[in-house]
């Protein structure tokens, strides 16, 4: 109180200041695996606002449950019919919550199918949304310079791409069709007749979440099938296709009965345009981290160094990503790699403790590193998550048999 | 929207209004203009104010034929009956926004505007004095019984928060509207089950005698 009677301006500074604590501690209280810590340590230390995408993803903008009312509304809208109509069946209560809607399960001819339903006005407020998130995650990450917008655009984009369920439907087709050789990896087909911008009908997949598998699962050699399956099925997007579904969460992927993997839910695609590609894979090579001008130049590259660094904030933090990138590239550096070896994700674990005890990083400009880092480090750290959860031993290069 | 009572009267006032950005000011005039024996009007209507106020009696009525046409409608809970009626009552009204948004909106001053409202407000009040007489009767308690009058006063409120809310809509197909509809018609029902929409309304009662209407 004290505070807005003498001087108004530091009463704001202080208020925003206490605003952005208390947004820090609860997106410290996210944690989780080891690599999730990485990941919040690696965000709450300012490298790269990668957390940014998970604290402000679609599940942020969770709804109530649509009414009965409103499904059919939505229906007859877009559709020009009511469910029931369309359907043989509809349930009429909805079985599972989408991160922005609601899932209702529908027989057509014999086939059960998954109606997903979006609740009406969430592609209009991610935008007004962001906006007032945006000072405090300017101030959390501490992002200097005009260009910082580019993170928030990128998130901004891809979240409004999730409302889009037209474009899911293609991009879903897309890569299921670009992706259908990869043995034991299987996906729902997709109803266009049945979809439009809020819904979006697909096969109804038999099977347990991922999460649910790996808890439960005791036959090893399964397993092992199906961590390889969702590594190929990665690498041939990364690498080939060069589109990647970004939001490798547990939730999104199914095993059947036969141990197949179900891959649902192609909201979120990442596209890994060339100039990023190249420069990015060049630093997950052994030799990049071996070579010393060369590891610089790639960095400079992906804009992780800034020009305006000076010569000792550089030196800095050219040391910093050496050993951070020679940590977690090193599932790349040989033929194989053990997912379940507790050595590699102790010295993840290691590393982050000693990164959050850095006082220095915390002072450098959050803005560095390309907008494209945001959602293709997600992506990996996501799948690094869900194969060590897989306990995976994987063939690292194992999708180029399928080019 | 062809209105069912004496399609082609209401419709040709509905086009004049439009037309003309006014209303017809005298039933001679009214008449002569779309070939319509005077004698013709008057057995219909007394006056063009009468037609205004029909035409909003007439959104009502399309809307109740509409939901009656649904088979499940009989046996939708109450709350979803409701949320039915409002989805397909601003359905109707949207084929007719330019009209609306003109009667509304256009000439008059709001108060005035809203004088047109009666016939609705009296239908829409007792559709929604059934809904809560049925709600009354699921309840042994009298105390928790709700006072009707009340009840579907704070309901018709609620109709034109909702219509002012999709009058001002600038949202791709008014999907705010819906939303709007979904959540205050949930809220609603949450507190209907309660008494703090009596406490609320006493208190909304209140204020306006005290406050606004002083003023």
């Amino acid at each position: 109180m004290g505070d807005k009677i003498t001087n108004p301006e530091q009463a704001k500074e202080n208020f925003d200041q206490n605003n952005a604590a208390d947004i820090y501690d609860g997106l410290k209280s996210l944690k989780g695996s080891a690599l999730k810590v990485a990941q919040m340590l690696s965000m709450e230390k300012n490298l790269l606002p990668s957390a940014y995408v998970d604290k402000f993803s679609l599940a942020q903008f969770s709804v109530p449950p649509l009414s009965g009312p409103l499904v059919r509304k939505t229906f007859m809208q877009y559709l020009g019919n009511y469910p029931e109509e369309i359907f043989d069946t509809f349930t009429a209560e909805s079985v599972n919550a989408a991160s922005i809607g609601q899932v209702h399960k529908a027989i057509n001819k014999g086939k059960k199918l998954a109606v997903k339903i979006q609740y009406p006005g969430v592609a209009n407020s991610i935008s007004s949304d962001l906006t007032l998130v945006k000072p405090v995650a300017t101030r959390l990450f501490n992002l200097r310079g005009k260009d910082s917008e580019k993170y928030f655009e990128e998130v901004e984009g891809k979240l409004i791409e999730e409302t889009n369920y037209t474009l899911e439907l293609e991009q879903s087709k897309e890569i299921t069709e670009a992706c259908s050789m990869i043995p034991n990896l299987k996906f729902p087909n997709y109803y266009p007749e049945f979809s439009c911008d809020k819904i979006l009908t697909m096969d109804w997949m038999e099977g347990i979440h991922l999460s649910e598998y790996t808890a439960r699962n005791n036959d090893p050699e399964q397993m092992q099938q199906v961590g390889q399956t969702l590594w190929d099925f990665y690498m041939y997007q990364m690498h080939v296709l060069k589109r990647v579904h970004a939001d490798p969460h547990p939730g999104n992927f199914l095993v059947d009965k036969s141990g197949a993997l179900v891959a649902i839910d192609f909201g979120c695609i990442k596209e890994v345009p060339e100039d990023f590609y190249v420069p990015y894979f060049e630093l997950a090579q052994k030799e990049a981290i071996d070579d010393r001008d060369f590891f610089i130049d790639k960095i400079t590259t992906l804009e992780i160094l800034r020009p305006d660094d000076s010569a000792e904030d550089s030196a800095y933090i050219t040391d910093l990503f050496h050993e951070l990138l020679g940590v977690l590239t090193f599932p790349f550096h040989n033929d194989t790699f053990d997912f379940s070896d507790e050595s590699f994700w102790s010295k993840v674990a290691q590393m982050s403790e000693r990164l959050s005890q850095d006082e220095q990083i915390r002072k450098l400009n959050g803005n560095r590193g390309s907008r494209h880092f945001l959602y293709i480090n997600r992506t990996f750290f996501g799948l690094y998550n869900l194969l060590h959860d897989l306990k995976a031993d994987i063939v690292v290069n194992n999708y180029k048999k399928f080019i | 929207m062809a209105a069912t009572k004496s399609p082609d009267i209401l419709s040709l006032y509905m086009d004049s209004v439009l037309e003309h950005e006014k209303y017809p000011l005298s039933v001679y005039k009214f008449c002569k203009t779309n070939e319509i024996e005077e004698q013709e009007f008057y057995k219909k209507y007394a006056s063009l104010d009468t037609i205004k106020h029909l035409v909003w009696q007439v959104f009502f009525e399309n809307t109740m034929q509409v939901l009656h046409k649904n088979d499940g409608y009989a046996a939708m809970t109450r709350k979803d009956r409701l949320l039915t009626f409002y989805f397909t009552f601003f359905e109707v009204l949207l084929l007719n926004r330019s009209y609306v948004l003109f009667s509304l909106k256009g000439s008059e001053s709001p108060m005035t505007a809203m004088g047109q409202l009666k016939h609705l407000r009296s239908s829409f009040k007792a559709f929604t004095t059934e809904l809560i007489e049925e709600g009354n009767d699921d309840k042994t308690l009298s105390l928790a019984k709700h006072p009707v009058g009340l009840f579907s006063e704070a309901a018709w409120s609620q109709l034109l928060f909702i219509l002012k809310f999709w009058l001002d809509d600038t949202s791709p197909a008014f999907e705010k509207t819906d939303a709007a509809i979904e959540k205050s018609i949930t809220v609603a029902f949450d507190v209907f089950d309660n008494t703090q929409l009596e406490a609320l309304v006493d208190l909304g009662k209140f204020l306006w005698k005290e406050k606004i209407s002083k003023n």
